[in-house]
């Protein structure tokens, strides 16, 4: 078992009151299905509902990565961003 | 071309920015400048502080990315981008792009581009603090045409001049 780093930011961060946490996963990986699972199990639905969100991307180890068929493994960082508001 | 990205949490002097491309970059026959600035009062009330959070690292590769498309799409001499992050009171500067051309339509262009760009690529999100409490800005479905309006045709092509 080792680590996979959760990242929240924004207002996500603000919904889950925490900017980062890590979950333990096998060496073998882990689907991103299981993961909202595990952060469930933490936080609730409602915290899944809300990283779930049609307008909410993911980056893993900071790049933009699709929902589906997404594999996270120990030494990843997954990072929920609500939608940008720069410029 | 001469390409500066920065994203930090102080303040920024536009003639100093534009009198380093002057110095360092060739080529300048027209330099453009926008600075975006926090608005005193939006829409729903008094704005005490706009607060800027960012993903460090991935912030700055999303500002990058949008520079260098806009040095691939004109033939500028130079590009500055500076994003400010952290909590800004009215009337602060937020960004600042400065595009240096031999052309004045292409460094009006990537300008506008830039902004655009930024406004729907660039990794940040923005709180806007009031008496009674923050709220966080959402996107805005005019900023995403806006961006959408840069076809590839819309680049400068060298035909062009």
């Amino acid at each position: 078992m080792s680590s996979l780093r959760l990242r929240y930011l924004a207002s996500l961060r603000e919904e889950l009151g925490i900017a980062e946490e890590t979950l333990e996963v096998p060496t073998s990986g882990i689907d991103f299905e299981q993961v909202l699972t595990l952060i469930s199990r933490r936080h609730g639905p409602a915290a899944v509902a809300a990283l779930t969100a049609d307008s909410v991307r993911l980056a893993c180890n900071q790049e933009l990565v699709e929902r589906s068929g997404l594999r996270l493994v120990a030494g990843d960082e997954l990072a929920f961003l609500p939608p940008v508001t720069g410029g | 071309m001469r390409l500066d990205v920065r994203i930090q949490v102080e303040d920024f002097d536009v003639g100093r920015e534009q009198a380093l491309i002057e110095d360092a970059a060739v080529d300048v026959g027209g330099v453009v400048s926008f600075t975006g600035r926090v608005r005193a009062a939006a829409d729903t009330g008094e704005v005490l502080a706009l607060e800027i959070e960012h993903y460090p690292g991935m912030t700055e590769r999303s500002v990058e990315a949008v520079a260098e498309e806009a040095g691939q799409r004109w033939p500028l001499s130079a590009l500055t981008v500076i994003h400010r992050v952290g909590r800004l009171t009215p009337g602060a500067q937020i960004v600042l792009v400065l595009a240096a051309s031999r052309h004045r339509q292409a460094a009006f262009d990537a300008t506008r581009f830039v902004m655009d760009y930024l406004k729907t690529r660039a990794v940040f999100w923005k709180r806007e603090v009031y008496p009674d409490g923050a709220r966080w800005v959402e996107s805005r479905a005019d900023d995403h045409a806006a961006a959408a309006s840069w076809s590839a045709a819309a680049s400068w092509s060298a035909a062009d001049r």
